[in-house]
Order: C-alpha cells, then structure tokens, then sequence
C-alpha cells in the first residue's frame, strides 16, 4: 500500500482522493493505482451539492434515497486486458461471470477516522474468491458503490452498486496474470483521502 | 465561476477537490485559494465510507459562509472555527451545481453569501465556508467549518469593509479529475 507522508497531512490547498489496489494470488501480488470513472466523481459531488434530498440547481433533483457509498459495495474481476478505462465507463469490460461479475465469496469494509483530523482518512475494501472459484486470465477489476446521484446529469447508476472506479492492466496499472486456482484470490482496495 | 479547463484532467487515478475565494466590496477585489481542515476531509469521506441505509444529510442541508477579523493565524486541519468570526450571517445566499454532460468532466460548485452595506464592518482577514458535517468524529447534521480563507496564510491581503457597500462572497469548490 502506498505510504502517505505526515507532512502532506498540513499543506490543506487540496483534498486528494486516491485508491491503491493490491491483489494477491498464492505467490503473486500485484499493486496498482485505481482510476476514477465518472460514477465515482459524482456520487462524492453529489455529497457536496444536494441540499437535503433537493437538488437546489442544475436542472434536477437529488436521489430521495441518498444512502451511503458503502450501503452496497463489491469488488468484481474481469478478464480485458486492452481497453484503458474512460471516465464514461458504468462496467467492467469483459467481468468474470455473468455481468457485474462473479461476487466475492467473502468482503469486508473498514474506515479508519483519525481523532485529531490531522492524518489521511483510509476506507478499506477487501473481497476474497475461495481457491478454485475463479479462473482466467486477470486483467481487470472494480470497485462497485452505491450510487444515489440520480437526476444529476448523468443520472445514477444504472443499477446499484455501480462501478465507481476500476482497476485495469490496459491503463498499465499492473500486469494481467493468470489466477492460480489452487490459491485464493484476494483484492484490497484502499481509497485514501489526503490533504495535498 | 472558476473556469476548468477539461482537457487538462486525462488521467483519472486521482480525484481532486479544491476550492477558490472571490470577495467584491466597492473597489475591493480579492481572490484566494482556501485551506482544508480536518472536517472537511471527514466529511467528504463519510459520503465515501458511509454504510448507512437510511438516507443521509448532504454537506449543503445547513451551510452559510463566515467573515473573520483574524489576520495571523495560519490555517491548521485542526481548526473548528474561525478564528474571529463576524457572527453576523449574511443577508443574501445562494448555491450553484454544474455537472457537467458526458461523464467526462468537472463537478462545480459555487457558494454565494451576500451582505447588505453596513451589516459587517472592520477589518476582514479570514472566512470560512461551514457545512453540515458527518464523519468519524462528527454526528450526521453537525455543523462546523469545512474549509478557511486566510491572509495569514497569505491567500489575500487583508481589506478594510467598505460599510457603504455591499460586501460579496463566492465560494467555489471544484472537484476533478487528476
């Protein structure tokens, strides 16, 4: 995971809002650096304009149910190892398993607030496949929350949990590699928030 | 409105928020970057990290903006408030949202507080944009400053209110790809 150094933590100009995925597969680890899509961008704006459940301008209103990003949350795999993700993207490109994909046999979800606000913020994702539960070659994955920005230009997702951001060796993020089967597979994605 | 030029924002690996400070006062113009402090950050994360099922305040359901008379004291995460606060609120306020089509851009956001000629006066060094705070450490619909504009942290030159006009905030933060 990638360290985020103390002093950063006091230069408040700007919030950054970052995700780090670590994939581990028997031996193989692999680590990269998640890209945002649009659905992500306006569930964390969405937070930051709806006045209640009323949109107060910008030609729509706000989702009546305005639930938390995690309210439904999952990680999903895929097997596209050549198409570079575009904020306009709403699914994995080729998941594993009917679409979204193939769920997780386990998750968990863990946020870390720090009592003096001075430290970054760190939300943490983790969803684990039991040996033997998936297989191919893997090339991509995705970060899945709730999305409840309806009526904002773009809408709300499509169904819910919607991609919010992905993973993908297309975008040099990491190296696809083949899933041992014999080994779980686990994906931990951490999105960190960080002054910058 | 803070123009955002688009092209710019290619790479999406980060999201980026970050606000700018217009203040109009007869002849006064100033414009400034503010500072985040720590609610803000948890508040923002609590939209991110939320597990509720019922549906939560958002930031805007209580807001309003701040002029301040301190002049030198720098901007720290920790800060709750300003710190000299004009407890006067203003007379006029508005908000503004572009969400922009085609899922490639920019959410933009403008904060606007209006104060009538001589409801605040003295010398201006510091405003704070408040919202309703959640997060780690704040119960969903607490309120408090999100973020801060000071001359101590030489984000403007520090003006004296001109009584016999109207003083003008716009507030605008941005959130963008990087």
């Amino acid at each position: 995971m990638e360290e985020y150094n103390i002093e950063e933590a006091y230069a408040s100009d700007f919030i950054g809002i970052r995700g780090t995925v670590k994939i581990e597969n028997g031996e193989h680890v692999a680590i990269g650096k998640n890209h945002w899509v649009a659905q992500g961008l306006e569930e964390i704006g969405a937070a930051l304009l709806c006045n209640g459940y009323s949109l107060i301008n910008g030609g729509g209103t706000c989702s009546f149910n305005f639930y938390g990003a995690v309210y439904s949350w999952n990680i999903y795999i895929g097997f596209d190892t050549s198409t570079p993700t575009t904020v306009g993207r709403t699914s994995l490109v080729s998941p594993n398993g009917n679409p979204p994909g193939t769920a997780p046999n386990s998750k968990t979800y863990s946020g870390s607030y720090y009592p003096s606000s001075t430290t970054p913020v760190t939300l943490t994702y983790v969803a684990t496949w039991n040996a033997g539960t998936v297989s191919g070659t893997l090339g991509e994955a995705g970060l899945y929350l709730y999305i409840s920005n309806g009526g904002l230009a773009n809408g709300s997702a499509a169904s819910n949990p919607g991609l919010a951001s992905r993973l993908s060796a297309a975008d040099g993020s990491f190296t696809a590699f083949t899933i041992n089967t014999s080994a779980a597979l686990t994906i931990t994605w951490t999105v960190s928030l960080v002054y910058v | 409105m803070l123009e955002i030029d688009n092209t710019k924002y290619t790479d999406t690996a980060e999201l980026k928020l970050f606000g700018k400070v217009e203040i109009e006062n007869g002849d006064t113009k100033i414009n400034g970057r503010n500072h985040w402090v720590g609610t803000g950050l948890e508040t923002l994360a609590a939209f991110i990290g939320s597990t509720s099922g019922v549906s939560v305040n958002t930031t805007t359901s209580n807001w309003y903006i701040l002029l301040g008379l301190d002049t030198t004291t720098p901007t720290n995460v920790t800060m709750s408030s300003l710190v000299k606060p004009i407890p006067t609120q203003p007379n006029i306020k508005s908000i503004y949202g572009s969400y922009f089509s085609g899922s490639t851009n920019a959410v933009s956001i403008r904060y606007i507080s209006v104060w009538h000629p001589g409801t605040v006066s003295g010398t201006i060094g510091e405003a704070g944009l408040y919202l309703t705070l959640s997060g780690g450490n704040y119960p969903i619909g607490n309120f408090g400053i999100v973020t801060r504009l000071s001359a101590a942290d030489s984000s403007f030159t520090v003006f004296t209110v001109d009584t016999s006009k109207t003083l003008s905030v716009y507030w605008d933060i941005n959130l963008v790809y990087v």
